[in-house]
C-alpha cells in the first residue's frame, strides 16, 4: 500500500482529480455552464442517445399497440388531444365570465403571446439519477438556448433549462424542488409559489405553497404561472389535488398534479425568448 | 500482460462500459422495481478495477464519470471524482487488503455503491430541501438503488474475471 502512495500512479491520480476539482469549482462559481469535458462528451454521444431513446419510444409504441390495439392507441391519442382542447375551453369560458384582465393572456399560447419564441426539442436521455425526472434534450446554445429558459409542451409547463451545452441543454422539471415558479389559481388568482416535494413528487405531484389561510383555492382548480420568476404568466401548469395546512399552520399548500406527462415526454418547446424574459434575472444580478 | 495483446477484451470492455451508459440513460432495459432503477456502472467499474491497476481504473472511472457527467443535472464533475476515486479504491484494496474472490467483490461492490449514494445524496439533496424528504430520499431512493445496484456485482465479476484468465491464458 506504501509503494502505492509514492508510486508515478498515484501522482497521476493526483493531478486527474485536482484538475477535476478545479473544473468543478470554476463551472459551480460560474454556474448554468456545462463543464467543457463534459459538453463534449455529450455532444460525441448525442446522437447514439437520440438512436437509442428513438428505438425506446419505438418499442413502448409496439407493446401499447400489442396490448391496446392500434385503434385504441389512435382513439387515445386523440381523446388526450380533445382533453386539451377542453381544458383550454374551460379556462375559457372562466375568463369570459370573471372578465378578469389575466384571462386574456391564458389561450392559445401562440396566437396571443406574439413575442414568445420557440425551439422545438426532443428529449434524447433521462436522468435516471434524478427521482425528479430531470432529462437532456438535443438543443444548446447553438440554437438559441440559454440557462434559465422555460420549457413547455402544449399540455403545459414542464420545467426550466438548469445548464446549457453547445448542442445539449439539462432541463430540471416542474416537479423538483430545485424549481421555484410564482403561480396562481386560474379561478380565485390566489396565489402561491410552485416548487417540487419529494413526498408529493412519488406520486407525481408538485407543490403549490405559501397558500393564504384566506384563500378560497378548491380541488379540482387549474393551476397557472403568474410571471413572477422565470417563466411568461398564463402558462398551464397542472390541477389541484388535495389541500392542507403546512407545518407551522400558517399558510396552506396544495398539491399540483402538472398536465403533463413526464413518462411519456418526447418533444418539448423552449421558449428562447419573450416580453419581460430576463428582467428579474438582471434585478437578482444587481 | 500488455494491452495490445488482447484487442478484442479491450474492445469489449469499451462497449459494455458505453451500453450500459447508454442502455441507463435511456431507460431501455426494464430493469426499475418499484421506480429503483440500478447503476450498473458501479458493479462494473468495480469488477474491472479488481482485474486491473488504479491507474487504468482510475482513468476507466474518470471517462465513465464524464459521461454520466453530461448526462445527470447540476452535477459539475461529481460523477467524474467520485468515479476516479472509487475506481483507484477497489483496485488498490483489491490488489492490497482483499482477496480476489467473489465475497470480497460483493463487498467492495456494497461499499462502493452505499458510498456513491451516499456522497450524492450529502452533496445534492440535503440543501434546499426539506429534512423530511431529504430523510425520504436516503432511506427509500438512495439506500435501495444502492443495495440493488450492488447485487449486479455477481455477473461481471465472473466476467471479468473470465476475461483476465483468458488474458493470462
Amino acid at each position: 500500500m506504501r509503494f502505492f502512495f509514492r508510486s508515478k500512479q498515484f501522482k497521476i491520480i493526483l493531478t486527474i482529480l485536482i484538475s477535476l476539482i478545479a473544473v468543478s469549482i470554476i463551472f459551480g462559481v460560474i454556474g448554468s455552464v456545462i463543464s467543457p469535458q463534459s459538453d463534449i462528451v455529450g455532444t460525441l454521444t448525442a446522437p447514439f442517445r437520440s438512436t437509442l431513446t428513438a428505438i425506446k419510444n419505438g418499442i413502448n409504441d409496439f407493446k401499447e399497440a400489442l396490448s391496446g390495439g392500434n385503434e385504441v392507441m389512435l382513439e387515445n391519442a386523440e381523446l388526450k388531444e380533445q382533453l386539451n382542447t377542453l381544458r383550454e375551453e374551460l379556462a375559457d369560458y372562466e375568463k369570459i365570465s370573471k372578465e378578469n384582465e389575466f384571462y386574456k393572456n391564458y389561450l392559445e399560447i401562440k396566437d396571443q403571446n406574439p413575442d414568445f419564441e420557440f425551439a422545438p426539442s426532443t428529449v434524447i436521455s433521462h436522468d435516471t439519477s434524478d427521482p425528479f425526472g430531470g432529462f437532456i434534450i438535443n438543443k444548446g446554445s447553438t440554437d438559441g438556448i440559454s440557462a434559465h429558459d422555460p420549457v413547455i409542451t402544449d399540455a403545459g409547463v414542464v420545467g426550466f433549462i438548469s445548464d446549457v451545452g453547445l448542442t445539449t441543454s439539462k432541463v430540471v422539471t416542474v416537479l423538483s424542488p430545485d424549481l421555484t415558479l410564482g403561480a396562481l389559481d386560474n379561478r380565485t388568482s390566489d396565489s402561491g409559489i410552485i416548487k417540487g416535494s419529494l413526498e408529493l413528487n412519488e406520486k407525481g405531484y408538485t407543490k403549490l405553497e405559501n397558500l393564504s389561510r384566506s384563500c378560497s383555492v378548491a380541488v379540482g382548480d387549474y393551476v397557472v404561472t403568474s410571471g413572477e420568476g422565470i417563466f411568461p404568466k398564463g402558462l398551464l401548469v397542472g390541477s389541484i389535488e388535495t389541500i392542507s395546512n403546512d407545518k407551522y399552520n400558517t399558510s396552506l399548500y396544495a398539491s399540483v398534479k402538472p398536465f403533463v406527462d413526464f413518462s411519456e415526454l418526447r418533444d418539448v418547446m423552449v421558449i428562447t425568448d419573450f416580453e419581460g424574459q430576463g428582467s428579474i434575472l438582471s434585478k437578482e444580478d444587481k | 500482460m500488455s494491452k495490445t495483446k488482447h484487442p478484442l477484451i479491450t474492445i469489449l470492455n469499451i462497449l459494455i462500459f458505453f451500453i450500459s451508459l447508454l442502455f441507463y440513460y435511456t431507460g431501455i432495459l426494464p430493469l426499475s422495481i418499484k421506480g429503483i432503477t440500478p447503476l450498473l456502472i458501479l458493479p462494473i467499474l468495480t469488477a474491472f478495477s479488481i482485474f486491473n491497476s488504479p491507474l487504468t481504473s482510475a482513468i476507466t472511472g474518470l471517462l465513465c464519470g464524464v459521461f454520466m457527467d453530461c448526462n445527470a443535472l447540476n452535477s459539475y464533475c461529481f460523477n467524474a471524482i467520485v468515479l476516479v476515486i472509487l475506481g483507484t479504491f477497489v483496485a488498490v484494496s483489491s490488489n492490497n487488503l482483499f482477496n480476489k474472490n467473489i465475497f470480497s467483490a460483493m463487498v467492495l461492490s456494497l461499499v462502493v455503491a452505499v458510498f456513491y449514494f451516499v456522497l450524492q445524496w450529502a452533496v445534492f439533496e440535503t440543501d434546499n430541501i426539506t429534512i423530511n424528504d431529504s430523510l425520504t430520499y436516503l432511506l427509500k431512493y438512495a439506500f435501495p438503488t444502492a443495495v440493488y445496484s450492488a447485487v449486479f456485482i455477481i455477473p461481471f465479476y465472473y466476467l471479468y474475471r473470465y476475461f483476465e484468465r483468458r488474458k493470462e491464458s
